[in-house]
């Protein structure tokens, strides 16, 4: 079952995005920091993260990095969603150079996360 | 022909080691027994002219009584001094002549008395002393007159220290230090001054300097003053120049140029405080930019994850993926999205406007952009507005209107225009886009077919979240901040935006300088 890994410190979006992927028929698991988000992806190895960039402790920048600089292939190249309220284009660059696959801003539509999530995963992964 | 005696064999290099002077040696007889020097050379005469011959001969008889009193003086054994003046006849008339006349008597290797006479011609050296004495008081006078404070300085040859003392001082520098010139002349520049603190080290070390040849260039000093403060000072030092006192010693001169650079350093001081100040203030506004800037940011991330949460759960909720809703639930919670969607509307334009002031706005990135195409275009992005209630758009242009900016920036410029156009605008009604080249400029009006704008309305137009007495009357909907955008963004394209009231509505200009025509970009790329 493709596995999904959600870290936002922000309980209401991190459920809601929660719901909408465990919809899609993915099994979700839910972090509330980047510390715990990071230590989570190494142990569950999961096929794609979604990751708000403004946590405590680790942000997503830098959770992002450390998975790009990872020893295990596999993890070194999950696809990351990174969610974000920062919209200006050089944020975008910076989310980008960190290693992100894709970049959604808010407020966001699930549709459109969803969208993205599917397009991020290799084709079929969802079943749908 | 009498030859000289050799026992006066001397004479003729004694009487020339000393310019102008005569040596003569008269007998008893009054007869010249040597005679050489200048006095015969005015005369045109020989010492062998005169050799043997009686003095009366000879000397002019003018002077007749007065050489044989002094001839009969020195044969007596007595000394006499005299002077007198005359013109001696010459080839070109006469020459003038001062002679100082001296007899001394003066005895033979036979034991005959005889006279030494002595004759200095001192017309010369008188000339070159007063020559001498014109020159000194010329000086004298120029220095102590000059506005530039000075001070001649001397070596004391006798001082125990080796001193320099104070020779002259001008009244300029007797002014700079609140002092009687008196009080400075004969100070010596011995190092308990320099300790008691009534100069800086540098002008005694600058002196010493110049004394041994060196450290002509100025260097900054001070002196004190009577009042107690130092005044800042650039002393610089004349070369070195040999001379001899009254008692006929050796001793070293120089001036010392004095400039006073109290009105330099407060003007200084002033410039450097002033431009402290300024760096102050600047840095100061920087910082409060980047406290709004983090504040923006800060807002912006507080504001927009509530708005997400809400509109992302209405939406899986009217998807009916939570499980099917009922039509009048459906019904109020489309209502519930509307105006979420116009709170999230109102907080984009908040932040949008805060980022602006905050300096945040994305720059210009300047590339030459087809002002035509960009119209063309933004028709495009507000036909929905626009067909929504019936109304008709007409774009025309000459052609294409190339200016320097950002295509993205510009584009959301005109779609703002059209959308209020839409807004205010009848049903069905017809609005105008022009865009036209009009001399250095382009410019793009945008006339409405709405009531116009007041004169109470114009000048506040473009000021933040301000909204005409119609928008609020009609209730039409938006925050007041699409001009004010709007202005900022055609400013930073060192562009103008004006409004006035036609007869078929309001018109809109936006006046952009042409491209190849120097532009004052308020911002380039940051």
């Amino acid at each position: 079952m493709t596995h999904v890994l959600v870290v936002d410190d922000d309980p209401a979006i991190a459920s809601l995005v929660a719901f909408k992927i465990g919809r899609m028929g993915a099994r979700v698991s839910v972090e509330a920091d980047g510390e715990a988000g990071l230590a989570a992806a190494r142990q569950l190895r999961p096929d794609l993260v979604v990751l708000d960039w403004m946590m405590p402790r680790m942000n997503g920048l830098e959770v992002c990095a450390a998975l790009r600089a990872d020893a295990d292939p596999q993890l070194a190249s999950v696809p990351v969603i990174l969610l974000t309220a920062k919209a200006q284009e050089s944020d975008v660059e910076r989310g980008f150079v960190a290693g992100a696959t894709d970049y959604v801003v808010k407020p966001f539509s699930p549709r459109e996360l969803v969208s993205r999530v599917t397009a991020a995963l290799p084709p079929g992964a969802l079943g749908a | 022909m009498t030859a000289e005696p050799a026992w006066l064999a001397a004479l003729p290099a004694v009487a020339g080691q000393v310019p102008d002077l005569s040596l003569c040696v008269i007998d008893a007889g009054h007869r010249f027994v040597s005679c050489h020097g200048a006095w015969l050379q005015v005369r045109g005469l020989t010492p062998a002219d005169v050799l043997g011959r009686p003095v009366l001969d000879i000397v002019a008889p003018t002077f007749a009584d007065l050489v044989t009193e002094m001839v009969d003086a020195g044969l007596a054994g007595r000394s006499e001094r005299t002077e007198f003046a005359t013109d001696h006849p010459h080839d070109s008339g006469t020459r003038r002549a001062i002679w100082e006349m001296g007899v001394s008597p003066l005895t033979s290797p036979d034991g005959e008395p005889m006279a030494l006479f002595t004759a200095r011609n001192v017309l010369r050296s008188r000339a070159s002393d007063a020559a001498r004495t014109t020159s000194e008081h010329r000086f004298r006078a120029a220095f102590d007159a000059t506005p530039m404070p000075m001070l001649l300085l001397t070596t004391v040859p006798a001082h125990p220290a080796g001193g320099v003392r104070v020779l002259r001082a001008n009244r300029a520098l007797g002014d700079l230090v609140g002092r009687p010139v008196g009080d400075l002349v004969g100070v010596d520049l011995t190092p308990a001054v320099v300790a008691d603190g009534l100069v800086g080290a540098e002008l005694a070390r600058l002196v010493g300097r110049a004394l041994r040849g060196g450290g002509h260039l100025a260097v900054d000093s001070w002196l004190r003053h009577t009042d107690g403060t130092r005044v800042p000072v650039s002393v610089a030092c004349s070369p070195p120049v040999p001379a001899t006192d009254e008692d006929g010693r050796d001793r070293t001169e120089l001036v010392v140029l004095v400039r006073d650079l109290t009105a330099e350093r407060a003007t200084h001081r002033a410039l450097t405080e002033a431009l402290a100040g300024e760096h102050r203030a600047a840095e100061h506004l920087r910082q409060l930019e980047r406290q709004r800037g983090d504040f923006v940011a800060a807002v912006s991330h507080e504001l927009r994850t509530p708005m997400t949460s809400i509109l992302g759960n209405l939406e899986v909720l009217l998807d009916g993926d939570a499980g099917p809703l009922g039509p009048m639930q459906a019904l109020m919670l489309a209502t519930v999205e509307n105006e979420s969607q116009r709170l999230r509307g109102l907080i984009e334009d908040l932040l949008r406007t805060a980022s602006v002031q905050a300096g945040a706005e994305p720059a210009v990135e300047p590339a030459d952009v087809d002002l035509a195409a960009v119209a063309r275009a933004a028709a495009g992005a507000a036909a929905g507005p626009l067909d929504a209630r019936g109304q008709h758009l007409r774009v025309t242009s000459d052609g294409a209107a190339w200016v320097r900016g950002d295509a993205g920036q510009l584009g959301d410029v005109l779609t703002e225009l059209l959308t209020n156009a839409a807004k205010v605008s009848p049903a069905g009604a017809e609005i105008r886009l022009e865009c036209a080249r009009s001399g250095a400029d382009v410019t793009v009006t945008v006339t409405d077919a709405g009531p116009g704008i007041t004169d109470d309305d114009l000048p506040f137009l473009f000021e933040p979240f301000y909204r005409t007495a119609h928008a609020s009357a009609q209730a039409l909907p938006g925050t007041g901040i699409g001009l004010t955008l709007v202005a900022h963004t055609v400013a930073a394209h060192g562009g103008t935006v004006s409004a006035a009231s036609g007869p078929g509505g309001a018109v809109l200009t936006v006046r952009l300088p042409a491209a190849g025509f120097p532009s004052p970009l308020a911002r380039s790329s940051a």
